[in-house]
């Protein structure tokens, strides 16, 4: 289907459709986009005052990026050192002198201390304002118990190095020892009674005395039965006991209040 | 101007060296693609817009994309001119697009400068009651009566230019003429009566 298929009345109908003629110069605007592109002068009139404001914007950015970054720690963090205006401004430190002067020597009164410790000022002008909260006591004769303890936890790990062979056989001597204490739980308040007490206190227990003996009999085999290992657990309590008595006092160094007995 | 006078553009073969010459920046050798092209396309914006001096800035668009995206040129195409013919085309159909979501303006007519004897009042009027029937069809159907009609392009080649299947277009086609005959038809009943 083409022009010559439409209807004559028809295509005459449209051929009153015209065209006017373009304007002049139709054809040479259109090949104008062929032009070399005339590229605007680096620094036309206004080019000055552009590079000024650029540089300023920046300036300005750099500053307030650099003071962000100052104040956050960031430099400090990285090890970086920032000049800022009030180190630049502040008075330099004077200079060391090159020969040492000798320094005088000042000689203090020394002062003795006061027989009677003073009392706590109520004037509240002179109350440290550093101190919140005043220090928590310690118990008296903690370090000397933290002390032996510590002592006693090495003493342990230095013997079971020196005897592995025993560490089984007085496990089971530990075990047995807990379970008889376990299942006669007022065994605890006799052995904190006085040797002397003991007695009439397990008088009053029948029950507790018979375990009581009982125990002991276990004990005496079990040591029959391992002699190593009561021959080293003998040993170490009679150095606990030599630890706990009391040091000899020489009756010959002045100011002892009375000689050893 | 005489390696332009050489050079013929209806042929695709001719077309691939223009556009290689064109692709080289060849000033010469566009002139010779708008010389042949330019009035083509102003005429096709033309009865599509219906505004001369919005045809004649369609018609430039579309050689100036020529010009600037000679690279992607594929030899062994359509031409020239039917690439040439399907930018513009597109073009309209976008600016129509555009002008009927910007405003309900109608279609601006030509000044009438022409003395006023009754012939020329009358030959004026067959006119606009032609360009008003045109104007009045849908764009894709207007396109297709532009293309085939006016610039007697086969249905194929006008097919192509408005990215349609041949079958497709025959029917719009079709529908066009019938829609341009009823209205023409009608038009002289009314004038008759």
């Amino acid at each position: 289907m083409s022009r010559h298929d439409f209807a004559p009345a028809l295509g005459t109908a449209l051929d009153h459709f015209d065209v006017p003629t373009p304007r002049d110069g139709f054809a040479d605007r259109i090949m104008a986009v062929t032009a070399p592109v005339s590229r605007p002068a680096s620094r036309d009139r206004r080019g000055g005052w552009k590079l000024a404001r650029r540089v300023v914007i920046g300036t300005i950015a750099a500053g307030m990026v650099s003071a962000a970054a100052v104040a956050s720690g960031l430099l400090g963090a990285a090890g970086i050192r920032v000049p800022v205006l009030t180190a630049m401004l502040a008075p330099e430190p004077a200079p060391k002198p090159l020969v040492k002067a000798r320094k005088p020597v000042v000689r203090v009164a020394v002062v003795p201390k006061p027989l009677v410790t003073a009392t706590k000022s109520t004037d509240p002008g002179l109350v440290d304002p550093g101190s919140i909260a005043p220090p928590i006591p310690m118990r008296p004769g903690l370090g000397a118990t933290l002390a032996r303890r510590a002592e006693r936890r090495a003493e342990r790990r230095q013997f079971i190095r020196q005897n592995p062979e025993l560490v089984p056989v007085i496990r089971e001597a530990i075990q047995r020892e807990k379970a008889f204490v376990q299942a006669n739980p007022e065994v605890r308040a006799l052995r904190r009674l006085p040797m002397t007490e003991r007695k009439a206190f397990l008088a009053e227990r029948p029950e507790l005395q018979a375990a009581v003996r009982a125990r002991q009999a276990e004990r005496r085999a079990f040591r029959a039965a391992n002699p190593q290992a009561e021959a080293v657990i003998r040993a170490r309590i009679e150095r606990r006991r030599a630890a706990m008595r009391p040091a000899p006092v020489d009756p010959a160094i002045e100011g002892n209040p009375e000689p050893s007995r | 101007m005489a390696s332009a006078a050489i050079l013929r553009t209806d042929d695709p073969c001719d077309d691939d060296a223009l556009m290689a010459r064109v692709l080289r920046r060849d000033a010469a050798a566009f002139r010779v693609v708008v010389d042949g092209h330019a009035r083509t396309l102003h005429r096709i914006a033309y009865r599509m817009i219906g505004d001369p001096v919005e045809a004649e800035d369609l018609a430039q668009e579309a050689l100036t994309r020529l010009w600037q995206h000679a690279g992607r040129w594929q030899s062994g195409g359509s031409g020239i001119g039917a690439w040439l013919t399907r930018v513009t085309m597109n073009l309209c159909l976008d600016r129509l697009r555009r002008r009927r979501f910007a405003s309900d303006e109608a279609v601006p007519e030509r000044a009438d400068e022409a003395p006023l004897a009754p012939e020329v009042i009358a030959a004026e009027q067959e006119r606009q009651r032609v360009v008003a029937a045109i104007a009045a069809l849908p764009d894709n159907q207007r396109a297709a009566i532009v293309l085939t009609y006016y610039e007697d392009q086969p249905n194929a080649a006008a097919a192509e230019s408005l990215d349609m299947n041949i079958k497709a277009f025959e029917s719009l086609l079709l529908r066009a003429r019938g829609a341009l005959k009823r209205a023409l038809t009608s038009d002289e009943a009314g004038d008759t009566l």
